[in-house]
């Protein structure tokens, strides 16, 4: 046992474990800190991806065995400080303030130690059982950064673990010291821990008097968030104590309009100032960033060579990888050799003789039936394709590409009332839009969430449909050019429009761009097997449903009358009638119906100019059921309503107006 | 504008940044200058259309800032020494922005008193004395702090003033 970790367990204040309760660890910090790596270093591979109540955030609990005890620990999405800035964020502080968190600890990048501090003196005011864990460490030696953690442990009073996460270095330090913190009892309030002192003292002071505990949080931690101008706990206190907010007000008027600042500004600029006389003697840097790193970063961001490499990463990444390999070499491999050959026969064969009755066999191994049709969908079409994108887009996310991305695009996003933030729910909805549409939760105003859900239901075709359409078209690159200039223009000009149309203020943006770094591969697969594992789930009973909603209608011929309800409009659109099966299967998921056009083409029904036709309006048509639901639960019922409603006429009214066109110019392709 | 008496000039919600604080905010025509806090009775709306569209004016603007870009550095400090006391000879207060790519400057004060833009402040470590290095204009701003970059669009780097070395 070093010296220092003697010290922490003679503090006062110890309590006694609590024993037989499985202790609940929060890991948090700034986004790009490495939090979700740090948390499968503790976990394993034991994660489940879940969703926080009421608001769905993608947040990771992962069981944790240290020492001989079993811990639940919670990865939260990356945040700046305890006030949010956006729902994301929001849905971390709510983790910490709602649940009550054993120990909590906080991952900051190394190299700035003082722009993270401030986060740390927040989280010591929550709760004092914080641990410090100064990640990426290899970085920081890189760049010449030397950090007296030892010396810095003793001015924060609570464990300063220097680690480097991605090779797990400083891993056994942690838990040793998380074994050691409740095998001998868990350090009290107040230990060892220094309380920061501000200018406003005083007015903190009385306003603490004022405050009462509530649950886990100290009455200071409270007075603190109410004078930043925390809203949401505001109006819990004001339900409580009523003098405590008229106090508030008070206090505020006489800070904020006689000496002319903004309290919450001013309280942030105090805890980065004494931050910075911490980061002032325990971290000294000696040495020059990196040249490479410099210039290639230099080459991403111009404008110039950053677009051209835009161009190649769609190129090779969508296109070639996703789109010719994927969607081409293994879907054809899958589909047409491992379930067209063996699979199929064999069901159908094991069908007819052990099931007597010939609806049920219709059910199963039918032609829509739930194995031939909707498992061999899921499984030989769009699963190869999706999870090759979620490994693109984990390379793109972990190298730090996004972000530089946002921010060549943001001036072009602008025009169509969204910030460059909007680029990743826009990137990641070429893989799944339903997915994408819970990402728009990470933009700052609702103004832009509505209208990226807009352009998401309506334009960005996921990468299912990528892959579909970029085999019916690959023998016609006049149609598929044709196809992407539509699909591009409509996306312009729904967005350009609704920005003009939607109320609210322009957005603003900002950005961290982290240090371009390399992937890890492992953390790449985690991550790329998490989201197919959540795409699967959300996916696979809807085809099932769809399969068994077809056989369920074809059994009391709801669906044939469906369909000669469908096909009207798209005799209209100058489609074979055949091609109305497709617009029903296309309500279920847009790929399910682009897939039956796949089957279509195969049996020679369209002509190009017909897929063409087809494929503009199964990918500007009504979103899947899946993305229809998580319209409504993240935008309400009417908005969804309204998108829908505008979405499906826009989609047949374009896929007319391009029909005219084709017809009037004579174009045969 | 420009201010009628030290000759400074500044937009409009520089000038009302100034006044953040005073009593009399919400309900005053009036107008500081942001150097010498000299009152200035903002022009009227006729005056602003007709600039608005004074196209022969932007122009020469515009082809006059260009051919001048290289010599107007510290134009507007050592034009008059009265003021230049308080502010040194090659020290300027000036929106990030327009500092030259590569330069870098102290954070002086934040030209806002919205809420939003301050926390986006903070989320980014802006505060006054915080040393800050332009990397990027266009097409958004990047900057970097300390070890790390940040990137803004125009609107929200010309909140910050910085002062230069």
């Amino acid at each position: 046992m070093t010296s220092e970790e003697k010290s922490k367990t003679d503090l006062p204040g110890f309590k006694k474990a609590r024993a037989g309760q499985a202790g609940k660890i929060a890991i948090v910090g700034a986004p790009n800190v490495g939090k979700s790596v740090l948390f499968n270093d503790l976990t394993g591979s034991y994660v489940t991806v879940s969703n926080y109540p009421g608001t769905t955030v993608e947040i990771l609990r992962g069981q944790a065995k240290i020492g001989k005890r079993s811990f639940e620990v919670i990865d939260t999405p990356g945040m700046y400080s305890l006030i949010p800035l956006s729902e994301e964020e929001n849905v971390a502080r709510e983790i910490l303030i709602n649940e009550k968190m054993d120990l909590v600890i906080h991952v900051m990048d190394a190299k700035n130690l003082e722009r993270m501090l401030p986060l740390t003196f927040e989280l010591i005011e929550l709760s004092p059982e914080v641990i410090l864990v100064l990640n990426m460490m290899d970085e920081a030696r890189a760049s010449g950064v030397q950090i007296d953690h030892f010396l810095l442990e003793e001015m924060l009073g609570i464990p300063v673990v220097p680690a480097v996460s991605t090779s797990g270095e400083g891993i056994d330090r942690l838990r040793e010291i998380i074994e050691k913190r409740f095998s001998h009892g868990l350090l009290g309030t107040a230990g060892g821990v220094p309380v920061l002192r501000y200018s406003f003292e005083e007015e903190l002071r009385k306003l603490e008097a004022l405050v009462p505990n509530e649950r886990h949080m100290s009455s200071r931690c409270l007075a603190l968030l109410l004078l930043k101008g925390d809203e949401e706990i505001k109006r819990r206190i004001s339900e409580k104590t009523p003098e405590a907010v008229r106090f508030l007000e008070g206090a505020l008027e006489t800070r904020e309009c006689f000496r002319e600042k903004n309290l919450e500004y001013e309280i942030a600029g105090e805890q980065r100032s004494m931050a910075r006389c911490m980061a002032s003697q325990a971290f000294e840097i000696t040495g020059k960033r990196s040249i490479k790193s410099f210039h290639l970063d230099r080459f991403l961001m111009k404008p110039f060579t950053g677009i051209p490499f835009l161009l190649l990463v769609l190129y090779f990444g969508l296109y070639k990888f996703v789109g010719q390999f994927g969607a081409g070499t293994l879907v054809g491999f899958i589909e047409g050799t491992v379930f067209g050959k063996f699979l199929n026969p064999f069901f159908v064969s094991v069908s007819a003789k052990m099931i007597p009755w010939e609806s049920l066999r219709d059910l199963l191994t039918g032609e829509y039936g739930v194995i031939t049709l909707g498992l061999r969908y899921a499984v030989a079409l769009i699963l190869p394709i999706v999870t090759l994108f979620f490994l693109v887009f984990s390379v793109l996310e972990d190298s730090g590409y996004l972000p530089r991305l946002a921010m060549l695009l943001d001036r072009a996003f602008k025009k169509i009332g969204l910030s460059g933030r909007a680029v990743i729910p826009m990137v990641l909805g070429l893989g799944c839009d339903t997915m994408a549409t819970m990402v728009t939760r990470t933009l700052p105003t609702k103004r832009e969430r509505v209208i990226s859900t807009i352009l998401l239901a309506l334009a960005v075709p996921c990468s299912a449909q990528l892959g579909v359409i970029f085999a019916l078209l690959s023998g016609h690159p006049a149609a598929l050019a044709i196809w992407g200039i539509v699909i591009g223009m409509v996306f312009l000009v729904t967005g350009f429009c609704s920005a003009r149309l939607l109320p609210g203020e322009r957005p603003s943006f900002y950005m961290e761009l982290p240090p371009l770094r390399l992937p890890n591969l492992s953390n790449l697969l985690v991550k790329t097997y998490a989201r197919v594992k959540w795409y699967l789930e959300e996916v696979i009973p809807l085809f099932f449903l769809a399969s068994f909603l077809i056989w369920l209608g074809q059994l009391t011929r709801t669906f044939d009358l469906a369909i000669a309800a469908l096909e009207r409009p798209v005799r209209l659109l100058g489609l074979p009638s055949e091609s109305a099966a497709a617009f029903l299967f296309g309500f279920f998921r847009r790929d399910y119906g682009v897939a039956g056009l796949y089957d279509l083409r195969r049996q020679g029904v369209l002509n190009g100019n017909q897929i063409l036709i087809a494929c503009v309006t199964l990918t500007l048509f009504l979103p899947c059921i899946a993305q229809f639901l998580m319209n409504i639960k993240e935008r309400g019922w009417k908005t969804a309503v309204a998108i829908s409603g505008f979405v499906l006429c826009l989609s047949f009214g374009i896929a007319y107006l391009l029909n005219w066109v084709l017809l009037k110019t004579g174009l045969v392709l | 504008m420009k201010c009628s008496l030290c000759g400074f000039e500044f937009s409009e919600s520089e000038g009302r940044s100034v006044c953040e604080g005073c009593v009399l905010l919400k309900n005053c025509s009036l107008i500081k200058c942001p150097r010498c806090h000299f009152e200035l009775v903002p022009e009227s709306e006729v005056t602003q259309w007709r600039e608005r569209f004074d196209f022969r004016k932007k122009l020469n603007a515009f082809w006059g800032r260009r051919g001048k870009r290289k010599n107007c550095e510290g134009a507007v400090t050592s034009e008059d020494p009265g003021m230049g006391k308080t502010l040194n000879e090659n020290k300027k207060i000036i929106p990030l922005p327009d500092l030259k790519v590569g330069e870098r400057a102290e954070v002086v004060r934040i030209g806002t008193r919205d809420r939003y833009s301050l926390r986006k402040m903070i989320a980014m470590g802006v505060f006054p004395k915080t040393e800050i290095e332009l990397v990027q204009k266009f097409p958004s701003c990047v900057f970097r702090i300390g070890q790390s970059q940040f990137s803004a669009d125009q609107e929200l780097a010309s909140l910050i003033y910085v002062q230069t070395r």
